[in-house]
Parts: structure tokens; C-alpha cells; sequence
């Protein structure tokens, strides 16, 4: 098992995100959204297995997407209409 | 409701005393009434109030120069007149005195960054009370520079309606080292005769004067102070910065006050880390100067750690009512030494002063209210240095020269007061300047959609204003729209000039957060429609006296494409009778405006507005007004009104059948809304149909005004009228 933190960036308003990690639901939070001062929403700190494909997703919607992550860090945000996952070996810095 | 203008008609102005040149006063003033700010949507009222009012046709001696015409936003130097350096530059800060108004100019033509615009804040003066009436910008000015005066002209855009519009200052020269001149500024009427003038002494040779106070936790031994920007590789020339050094370079003046505080940690709670909500109460305890007003005073925090750990190096966390008061920077991660270190503590403290004024990330203009074009690549305060899109960081600090942008300098010198001002508009609105183009009818429109509004013609003095709204598609290759065509989805703005020329923009008493649906208007599909509520909301009654006003609609288009509406002529007819004037009367009251919103409720809070609605009902049975009110009243009486006390206790008052078909019998055809149940099973389809069945027969049924309010809340009646629940 390792650390990793998920920062919930730009994007999110009012939304529920899910995380899941080998079908298991991991962590799930309502209502986030993104306090622009700062472009983050909220962060995640999980244990997860090494090398596990996470998956990140948001009901409210309809959004989902996965990404194998084998570093500390794991940001995301939503553009586009997309959820896009960017994994990182930096903590992620809001300001 | 503006009847006096403080361009025009003014008598000879009176000097007072002088002003001491560099100091200024923490002006004290009053909060606007209704709780709500009087100021006026910058983006809404420079555009609006030009855009809606009624068109002129006098030609102007130096011709209407078109904001749209600029190359960009219009950073053009002085012409090159050589000038003498004997001779002070005249751009700074400017004050009058006497009554009923005072000005505060700004004059912008030859300073450091010059943004070539002149700007002013008007205040009236009544007795002992000095209250902010409004602002004036001129974005395209002219200057004629000669060797003993300055002279610029221009149109300006103001928060009001302004009787005398175009301007023209007038600054001596002065030697060097003399005091500033003191420059008149004189109103013109579009035709040319003189309004207004006011002779205003030189303040300072700043734009703006803001009072600076910083507090440290306890376990912040040594916070930011300054920073040398050669000591590593810029874009820029090398200075010693600090925060103030940083703004005074933008303009403003950050004059050192208040009391330092050092907090002690015990104030985070038990977790040692602050909230958000901390931090505002440890601002509230601490911030010497905090008051629950606007004002030109903010609070700069050097704390230690969020909650939401290391990675957030500050934040603007005055987010809840008069906001941008205060911001915190975090030492966890700032604090040492280093070059490095220090560069990025003077980066993180200015950034969160700017949101304090204000300006949202370079990444996220399209996210103010109205918004603007992203600008990603700017090399300014606002931006994330690794977030830089043409070479990271690295990239970012090797040519960014420590400084805001052309639009954000734009914003923090000349933005109308309350879109700057610390506790003025909340965060983010107002926040982007830079584009007075937002409710302008655009040069070119390749949107591919049309939005049209239309309502009744008139209304009766008091009638709930609801007005119709339709977005269609003029290219039917397919364009993606949102479902919900709602200003309380946030989807949708209706700007309203007043019969005065206030000019607001509708703000929704809730908004309603959804999914954003996204429909494609196409062949299949051309149009969307949808009927708004636009009568009562954030900031009272938007229609609160007998006139002529103007609404113009706005969506934002999945693709960034602005697309505007026709412009509505509404009329508000005068009351007739006594018995209109009295029932009327009735209706305006927040408890009843807050009614006809939510259709109704129980709350005892609006136990007056129900009275009002009572004795409406009682007193004048037969008027217009009184169907409004037993229709709030009947839709409320249909449903289940839950009621939670002070212990959690939940109270359930159910449903008054026979009450509410009595109260809206000749309002809504009930029997018709019962009759579209049909067959139907599932609530959705069910309380479709009733709805689009309370639509179909108001029309026949009742007044166009009531009609349209009825349209406009048909959902929330037939949820309440159809009898179906889950």
C-alpha cells in the first residue's frame, strides 16, 4: 500500500466524486466545488496498492475516468466537459 | 431610483479647505439599504446603459470613439510632444469638496504604465453623511498637451444614466517640484453644452489609496518582507519588491495601518490547521480596521498551515458576505530564504492581495460575472507559474516581470468602485473589466443561435413581471445548448434598465444548482423556451415604480460565443384609481416578494407578506393584484409545508385540498391541470403535463401579466396541484 493524495481542482460545482480502486469504492464526497480563489475543490488522501488503476468519477455528471497510477500525487479537474486525471511525482500547489 | 445627476446642473463649485496631499482619510460609508449593494454590475451598466438607452442623434465634435475600434484594449503612448522635464506629470489622484457632490478623479495619460483612461468615483453629500453614488470611466481619451496645460476629453461611461456624459479635464502644468495643479473636470451633454464642473485639488500621485494591515501567527517567526527580482533570472528590470512595492508599481498606494496582531495558534482549533471559516474569524478578531462595509482596507495573514494541507501556499478566503476583506499565505511551505524561496513568498502574498481586489487566475477570466476570454499565457501575478503553457515554470519566471497585465492594471486603477473595493461586489463579480463589449451588440455573430425575449406589453403596477424567452438555432447543422434556459440555473442573464437609467442585472433570489443537461438545437430540435420570474430577487423589486424599461437577455454558448437578445420595452403602468395605489401598496414588501417567488410558504418569517396578501384579498376582492395573491396563497394551501423547529422537530402541516381549490378557482383551471394526469403513471410525465396544461389555458384564462407568472412557475404548481407524489 502507498499514499496518495487526489486534489479535486477546477471545475466542480455542487458535484459528488467517487474514487474506487479494484471495483472497491474508496472515498466519496458531496457538494464539492471549486473555491476559485484557490482552484481547488478538495482533496483525497488514500492508501491505495502500488500500482492500482484507480478510478475517478463524478454522478453527478456522468463523468468517469481511470488512469493506473504509480505516483504520490493525482490531480484532477474538469474542462472541456471531460475528467481529466494528470498524475504526478510534485505535490500539486494552489495559491 | 436616480433623479439627481451629479453631471449636471450643478451651481458654481465651492473650494474648501485644502486636502493634504499623500493622505487620505478612511471615508466612511454608510452600508447601502435593503442589504443589498446599490452599486451596479460594471459589465451590465457599461454596456446596458449605453446599449438600452434611447439613441442620440447629435453629432459630436470629437465623434464617438467605439470602444470596439481600439486595437486591443488600447495601451497607446502619449503622443511625442516633447516635454519639458522641468514639468511634473500630471497623472495621479485628484479630490473635490463641497456639496451636494464630490468627486474623486483619476487621471491615467503619463504615469508609470499609463492606461490612457481617466476614471472617477462620485459621492453625494447629505448633511453629516457622505454616501457612494456611482462611477465614471473614459476608456478612449484625448490629450492635448501643451507647455502650460493638459487637456483631456472623452465620452464617459458611467453607473447612471448621466445627463452630461463626455468630459474634458483640465490640469495645469507645474514645475517639477511644485505641488500638483488641481485639475477641472467638466460635464458636457452629448450636444456639447456644459453640465457640471468640479475643481479638484491633487491628492497623490497614486491611483488608489488602500490601507495594508498584517498579522502573523504565532509560529511564523519571520514573515515575507521583500525580494530582489535580479537575484534570479526575470523578465523584467531588477528591484527590491515588497507587496506594497508590487502595487504601488500597479498604482495603488498600500499605506501601512492598523495594529499588528500576533495569533495564537490555539485559534485553528483543535486540529492546529485553519479553515476557512477560522481564518474569517480570526480576521473578524484581528483585522484592526475590519467593518462590515466596503472600504479601501485589507488584511494580509502570514498563518502556517491550512487544513487542506501543504500544497495550498495562500488563499483569499473571504468568500461570505462583504467579502475580499483578508487573505492568508501559508509557511508550511513558503517560508525560508533562498531566492527561490523569497520569490515565490513575494508571488504568493501579491496573488492573494489581487484576489482581494478582485481579479480572478489569468486561466480563468471566462469565470467572472459576465466573464471574459481566458488569458493563460499571461505573464502576471494572476497566473500559476507551473501552470505556464509555453514552458512551465521555468519559462514563467524568466520572462515574467513582476507585474499584473495590461486588462488586470486596467481593473485595479479604473473598474467602478464596487467591482474593486474590498467588501464591494462578492468575488468574482465585476471582476473582469476589461470588455465593456459584453452587452453590446457584437460586430460579427457566427453563434449559430438566436435568443429572443418578449413579454406583455405592460403591467399592472405591483403584477409579478415574468417575461418569455426563446433560443433557437439559425444554423441547423446543431448547436449544444443548456436545457434550462433559467437565471436561476445560472444559465441565462436578463439585464433591466430602469425608468431612471439604473441599470441591474437579474439576480435570482436562490440559484438552483442541476446538472448541466445539454440539449442540440438543430432541425429536430430548432428552440428551447422558457418563461422567467424576473419581478423579485437579490436586490428587492426590480420593477418597483410606474415606467419604461428596457431588459435585454444573454446566454453564453458551449463554444464561449455571446449571443444576445432583442431588446424588450416593458411598461409599468402608473395606478389609476386609489384602489390600484392601495393594492398595490400590498404587494411591495420583501415577506411578499419572497412569496411570489417561492409560491407561497408558511415560514412565520413571512407570516407579514401572507397578512398583506390577506388583506389584499379581503379589502379589494375584484382587482388584478388580488388573483396574484390567491394564487401564491392557493399553491401553497395544495402542498405539504414541513416545518423543522429549534430542537430539529419536524412539524408537517398537510395539504388544505378544499382551500386551495377555492382560492384558485378562476386563476388556474384545475379541473383541466386534473384531466392532463390522463393515464399517466410515472410523476415525471405527470407533472409534465399538468404543467404544460396550466401553461396552455392561463392564456385563455387571465390578465397577459398574470398569464406570464403563471408560465413562469407552472412547475412548481402542478407539483403542488396534480395530487401526484412520490
Amino acid at each position: 500500500m502507498r499514499p496518495l493524495q487526489i486534489d479535486f481542482e477546477d471545475g466542480f460545482s455542487g458535484d459528488t466524486v467517487v474514487i474506487r480502486a479494484d471495483g472497491r469504492e474508496l472515498w466519496r464526497e458531496d457538494d464539492v466545488t471549486t473555491n476559485l480563489a484557490a482552484s481547488v475543490a478538495t482533496i483525497a488522501r488514500l492508501e491505495v496498492p502500488v500500482g492500482t488503476q484507480v478510478e475517478v468519477s463524478v454522478p453527478t455528471r456522468q463523468l468517469t475516468a481511470t488512469e493506473r497510477v504509480e505516483t504520490p500525487y493525482l490531480e484532477v479537474e474538469i474542462a472541456g466537459g471531460k475528467l481529466v486525471l494528470r498524475p504526478s511525482r510534485e505535490l500539486p500547489r494552489h495559491l | 431610483m436616480v433623479d439627481i445627476d451629479p453631471t449636471t446642473g450643478l451651481a458654481e463649485p465651492e473650494l474648501h479647505a485644502e486636502h493634504e496631499e499623500g493622505g487620505v482619510a478612511l471615508e466612511v460609508m454608510p452600508p447601502h439599504e435593503n442589504g443589498a449593494s446599490a452599486a451596479v454590475d460594471e459589465e451590465t451598466a457599461v454596456a446596458i446603459a449605453s446599449a438600452l438607452a434611447p439613441t442620440i442623434d447629435e453629432p459630436t465634435e470629437t465623434g464617438d470613439i467605439d470602444v470596439s475600434t481600439l486595437s486591443g484594449l488600447g495601451i497607446h503612448p502619449l503622443p511625442k510632444i516633447p516635454l519639458p522635464l522641468v514639468k511634473r506629470r500630471v497623472a495621479g489622484r485628484y479630490r473635490s469638496a463641497g456639496a451636494p457632490f464630490q468627486v474623486e478623479l483619476r487621471v491615467d495619460v503619463d504615469g508609470p504604465r499609463p492606461t490612457m483612461r481617466v476614471s472617477a468615483d462620485y459621492y453625494s453629500i447629505s448633511g453629516g453623511t457622505i454616501n457612494y453614488f456611482g462611477s465614471m470611466r473614459v476608456d478612449a481619451v484625448s490629450v492635448a498637451v501643451s507647455p502650460t496645460v493638459v487637456t483631456i476629453t472623452g465620452l464617459g461611461v458611467y453607473t447612471w444614466s448621466a445627463g452630461a456624459p463626455r468630459v474634458k479635464v483640465t490640469i495645469p502644468r507645474m514645475p517639477i517640484f511644485s505641488r500638483g495643479g488641481a485639475a477641472t473636470l467638466q460635464h458636457l451633454t452629448l450636444a456639447g453644452t456644459p453640465g457640471a464642473t468640479y475643481i479638484c485639488k491633487f491628492v497623490s500621485p497614486f491611483l488608489r489609496s488602500v490601507l495594508f494591515e498584517q498579522d502573523r501567527q504565532d509560529t511564523v517567526p519571520a514573515p515575507f518582507v521583500s525580494y530582489n527580482t535580479g537575484s534570479l533570472p526575470s523578465g523584467g528590470p531588477a528591484r527590491t519588491l515588497s507587496v506594497a512595492g508590487a502595487y504601488a508599481e500597479a498604482g495603488v498606494e498600500m499605506q501601512t495601518a492598523g495594529v499588528t496582531d500576533v495569533v495564537n495558534t490555539t485559534e485553528t482549533g483543535a486540529n492546529g490547521t485553519w479553515s476557512d471559516a477560522e481564518l474569517h474569524a480570526a480576521m473578524v478578531r484581528h483585522f484592526s480596521l475590519w467593518r462590515d462595509i466596503p472600504q479601501w482596507a485589507v488584511w494580509l495573514f502570514h498563518a502556517q498551515l491550512h487544513d487542506l494541507g501543504p500544497g495550498l501556499y495562500g488563499i483569499m478566503f473571504d468568500q461570505v458576505g462583504r467579502q475580499r476583506q483578508g487573505a492568508a499565505v501559508f509557511y508550511q511551505s513558503l517560508a525560508g530564504t533562498t531566492a527561490d524561496q523569497q520569490r515565490l513568498q513575494l508571488y504568493t502574498t501579491t496573488h492573494e492581495i489581487g484576489h482581494c481586489f478582485n481579479l480572478l487566475h489569468s486561466w480563468q477570466k471566462s469565470l467572472a460575472i459576465p466573464p471574459l476570454p481566458d488569458r493563460p499565457n499571461a505573464l502576471s501575478w494572476m497566473n500559476y507559474p507551473w501552470r505556464y503553457p509555453l514552458g512551465g515554470a521555468g519559462a514563467f519566471w524568466n520572462a515574467f516581470p513582476f507585474q499584473f497585465d495590461d486588462q488586470e492594471l486596467i481593473h485595479i486603477r479604473h473598474a467602478f468602485r464596487d467591482a474593486v473595493i474590498m467588501g464591494g461586489n462578492p468575488f468574482r463579480v465585476g471582476s473582469a473589466l476589461e470588455d465593456p463589449e459584453g452587452w453590446r451588440d457584437p460586430i460579427e455573430d457566427n453563434s449559430g443561435l438566436k435568443l429572443e425575449l418578449r413579454a406583455p406589453r405592460s403591467f399592472t403596477f405591483g403584477s409579478p413581471v415574468s417575461v418569455d424567452l426563446e433560443l433557437s438555432a439559425t444554423d441547423m447543422r446543431g448547436r449544444r445548448v443548456p436545457q434550462r434556459l433559467r437565471p436561476r440555473n445560472g444559465n441565462v442573464e436578463i439585464a433591466i434598465r430602469q425608468p431612471a437609467g439604473r441599470v441591474l442585472v437579474y439576480k435570482p433570489l436562490l440559484h438552483q444548482c442541476a446538472v448541466d443537461d445539454m440539449v442540440i438545437l438543430d432541425v429536430d430540435t430548432p428552440g428551447i423556451s422558457e418563461t422567467a420570474f424576473v419581478h423579485y430577487g437579490q436586490d428587492g423589486f426590480y420593477f418597483e415604480t410606474p415606467g419604461l424599461y428596457r431588459l435585454r437577455a444573454r446566454i453564453i454558448a458551449a463554444d464561449g460565443s455571446i449571443v444576445l437578445s432583442n431588446i424588450l420595452e416593458v411598461r409599468v403602468q402608473s395606478p389609476v384609481t386609489r384602489e390600484d395605489d392601495e393594492a398595490a401598496d400590498l404587494m411591495f414588501g420583501d415577506e411578499q416578494g419572497t412569496l411570489m417567488y417561492l409560491m407561497g410558504s408558511d415560514f412565520d418569517q413571512l407570516q407579514a407578506g401572507n397578512e398583506a396578501f390577506s388583506d389584499l384579498q379581503s379589502r379589494f376582492p375584484a382587482h388584478p393584484l388580488a388573483a396574484v395573491a390567491r394564487l401564491v396563497q392557493g399553491v401553497n394551501a395544495a402542498r405539504e409545508f414541513k416545518q423543522v423547529g429549534a430542537d430539529n422537530s419536524v412539524t408537517v402541516r398537510q395539504p388544505k385540498p378544499e382551500e386551495a381549490d377555492k382560492l384558485l378557482k378562476g386563476v388556474v383551471d384545475l379541473a383541466a391541470a386534473r384531466r392532463a394526469v390522463g393515464k399517466k403513471k410515472d410523476l415525471e410525465s405527470i407533472r409534465k403535463a399538468v404543467a404544460t396544461e396550466i401553461r396552455d389555458t392561463a392564456r385563455a384564462k387571465v390578465d397577459p401579466d398574470l398569464a406570464a407568472y403563471i408560465k413562469a412557475r407552472r412547475r412548481e404548481i402542478a407539483v403542488e396541484v396534480s395530487g401526484a407524489t412520490e
